[in-house]
């Protein structure tokens, strides 16, 4: 047993070293972003690759009303779903979603799996570093939800310092409380829980397990609607941009084709007409 | 390389935070299960018959449902009945419940295979029927048990990693916060997996050594050393 | 001239529609040695299973010196206390040691303290000639010494009488002298004994008195010299006479 424990220590010890060799682009904040890990040649095809292939793969976690959820039927709906369908109309391909957790989509996008990204997703400059981004389809604000009958009061983010908040994984408002709150000392890490599913976090606010819940502010205030939980703070403050999609890094051609095409729909009133349609402030 | 080492660095403190509480719940688990796991077991094999069905119920319930929904409902589902429990105590009483349906059916069968002539010898001396099963039965079937036991220890580790689905910080939930924060979730993982391996491997160490302690000539299968 | 010890009056054993005794009446004398015998099936083994109340009888009474055991209400765990008794099987306890069988029952049972306990058992052991083999387990016994172990281990409990269900049948020829010695010291020294067994030997020398049984009923019984001389019944002398050549 004393053996075998030592082959498998061995083996995943040589599995983690090729696959830092491989030059995974892990953690590599000194490379300026412009500069593409993956080889150009590949990446800067890709928007023939997707023509050729008649496809464009896109990856969500639709567990994010109003923006992407699974109806009834099991059909992918929200907003993000129905522009991106706008925009594999515009590009004359045929769009196919595949459901994946958040924290999985850029891996995944890297790995080519995927050939872009549409999650509400937010351009930081983390992930700047490992995929592109199209310029933002949406601007978007953040929002601080509460218990139904909580006695909290907010006028900043900061007010949030010294709660037990929840947040999910791997999103910008995680990143936020980390670097605001955290970091700063005023809260203790012991009182920031990272969930699965925003849904998950939102349900422990009625319990009273968490005093705050910080996401997105429209899945924020359908949760809030659905759940009888009080909005406390709708801001700009900690979000980062807007939501863009992601893209494999270097793929300049495709970029550019999407960034026309983005800019033509928020020009001609289609985001303006889906933001109605789905109650989006 | 160095590139993983300077991640490894970067992602130690938490991934040991984190280690810290797999190990927490892993032990409070293991031992809640026995705590509860004995008596079942034991009401299993000696109990009058009405608490024999009543027990296999209970184990039937926990061995035939994922230990995923097993926790939701523990954490999610008990305040709409007014039981509101903390994060870790939901993690305690879930995995503790479950190890505990197990490590009574390891003990079942160790009871059911201690020979009958024991329990009559016992009774012949004069003890009664839960001395005999106390000083007599019991502390052959453990030894019996203890393989078993040791491999409900190791999955008990692996279990644990259930818990980050109700944000408790434990070895895997750090390993999904790190994973995306750094954007390197196979690297990540591997890391992980290698802690797994090490903290499995220490228990393995342990138990056998336990196992070694506790070993007698001609109960557990090995002749006469 | 004395009460006796033991009184078993019109026992009956059924196991469902099974009867497997019918009818059994015996008394034993204190200081008496009782060989039981009789063809398989005929009710010895489950004779003395119920006299020590292991199998309780369904029909029928017991009395152990002056009371009645088989009474409702009687506490049997304190019944076996005064009853020792010793399997074909040993059944030693796998997981103590040779000390360890014996002084269980003492700590457990008797309450002693474990001091006293332990100076107890190496008596005992020494008594059966195992003092040199008290941390051994059963398995590094051989069966001689197993059942050896097994006879100190009913003797720490101080018992009144003694059963003994078939004590050498699972032993190898060559082994069954030092048990049988063991048991004939004991007799000597005025133990109470109801021995179901075969050795023919043993129970001429030592027996105060054969009991043949068959199909769940008392056959004959009388000293070893009739029974095995003039017995008055043909089932009796057949099957003497088959075990005996």
């Amino acid at each position: 047993m004393k053996k075998q424990m030592l082959i498998i220590l061995a083996l995943i010890a040589a599995i983690l070293a090729i696959s830092a060799c491989g030059g995974t682009p892990a953690a590599q904040p000194t490379q300026p972003p412009a500069q593409p890990t993956q080889p150009a040649a590949q990446a800067e095809g890709k928007l023939a690759q997707i023509r050729a292939a008649g496809k464009l793969i896109v990856g969500t976690s639709a567990d994010y009303p109003p923006y992407e959820s699974i109806d009834a039927n099991g059909n992918f709906v929200g907003f993000d779903m129905d522009l991106i369908r706008a925009i594999g109309e515009k590009l004359g391909v045929e769009v196919e979603i595949r459901d994946m957790p958040f924290d999985s989509l850029i891996a995944s996008l890297q790995e080519g799996k995927i050939d872009a990204v549409i999650a509400a997703m937010q351009a930081t400059a983390e992930r700047d570093e490992k995929v592109d981004f199209t310029i933002p389809y949406r601007m978007t604000k953040d929002a601080f939800i509460g218990a139904g009958d909580t006695t909290i009061v907010m006028t900043k983010p900061e007010d949030a310092a010294g709660l037990i908040i929840g947040v999910q994984t791997g999103t910008v408002q995680e990143g936020w409380v980390q670097k605001n709150l955290v970091a700063t000392g005023l809260t203790p890490a012991d009182k920031v829980f990272s969930y699965e599913r925003a849904d998950q976090a939102a349900l422990d606010l009625a319990s009273g397990r968490l005093q705050l819940v910080l996401m997105d502010a429209e899945p924020a205030l359908e949760l809030a609607k659905q759940n009888g939980l009080k909005v406390l703070l709708v801001t700009e403050k900690t979000a980062e941009g807007g939501k863009s999609i992601a893209i494999p890094e270097g793929a300049s051609d495709l970029k550019a084709e999407l960034d026309r095409i983005i800019q033509g729909l928020i020009d001609d009133g289609t985001v303006k007409a889906l933001e109605e349609k789905y109650g989006l402030p | 390389m160095r590139d993983a080492i300077d991640l490894l660095i970067k992602v130690m403190p938490e991934l040991l935070q984190g280690t810290g509480v797999t190990l927490q719940i892993a032990l409070v688990s293991l031992a809640l299960g026995m705590i509860v796991g004995l008596p079942v077991g034991v009401g299993r094999v000696y109990g009058p018959v009405w608490l024999r069905h009543v027990l296999g119920a209970y184990i039937t319930l926990f061995q035939g449902t994922p230990v995923l929904i097993q926790l939701f409902m523990v954490y999610y589902g008990l305040p709409d009945i007014g039981i509101t429990l903390g994060r870790l105590q939901a993690a305690f009483l879930t995995l503790g419940l479950n190890s505990a349906a197990y490590q009574a059916e390891y003990l079942r069968s160790a009871l059911l295979s201690v020979s009958e002539g024991q329990m009559v010898a016992a009774r012949a001396l004069g003890m009664s029927k839960w001395q005999a099963i106390w000083s007599i039965i019991l502390p052959q079937a453990v030894r019996l048990a203890l393989p078993a036991w040791s491999n409900e220890a190791v999955a008990m580790l692996k279990y644990t990693s259930v818990v980050f689905l109700i944000a408790v910080p434990d070895l895997m939930g750090q390993a999904k916060i790190l994973a995306s924060r750094y954007f390197a979730p196979i690297q990540i993982y591997l890391i992980v997996a290698v802690f797994y391996v090490v903290l499995v491997g220490i228990t393995y160490l342990i138990l056998t050594s336990i196992e070694r302690r506790m070993r007698i000539p001609g109960l557990t299968g090995d002749a006469a050393s | 001239m004395t009460s006796p010890i033991l009184r078993i009056e019109d026992v009956h054993k059924s196991y469902g529609a099974l009867q497997v005794l019918k009818g059994v009446s015996l008394t034993v004398q204190p200081r008496e040695v009782v060989v039981l015998v009789g063809p398989s099936g005929s009710g010895k083994s489950t004779l003395l299973r119920c006299i020590n109340l292991l199998n309780p009888p369904t029909k029928g009474r017991i009395w152990l010196e002056d009371q009645e055991i088989t009474a409702p209400g009687v506490n049997q765990d304190r019944v076996r206390q005064r009853i020792g008794m010793v399997f074909q099987e040993f059944n030693l306890f796998t997981h103590l040691t040779a000390l360890g069988n014996v002084m269980i029952g003492l700590v457990k049972v008797r309450k002693m303290r474990k001091n006293e306990a332990r100076d107890l058992a190496m008596f005992e052991l020494e008594r059966v000639g195992l003092a040199d083999r008290a941390h051994y387990y059963p398995a590094q016994l051989s069966g001689g010494q197993k059942q050896r172990v097994a006879i100190a281990r009913a003797l720490g409990m101080d018992p009144h009488i003694m059963l003994f269900d078939e004590p050498t049948s699972a032993l190898d020829p060559e082994l069954t002298g030092e048990v049988l010695a063991v048991m004939q010291k004991l007799a000597s020294e005025g133990m109470t004994m109801i021995v179901v067994s075969h050795e023919i030997g043993f129970a001429r020398q030592v027996a105060d008195r054969i009991v043949f049984m068959e199909g769940g009923v008392v056959v004959e019984e009388g000293t070893p010299q009739q029974m095995f001389e003039q017995p008055v019944h043909e089932r009796t002398r057949a099957f003497l006479r088959n075990i005996t050549r």
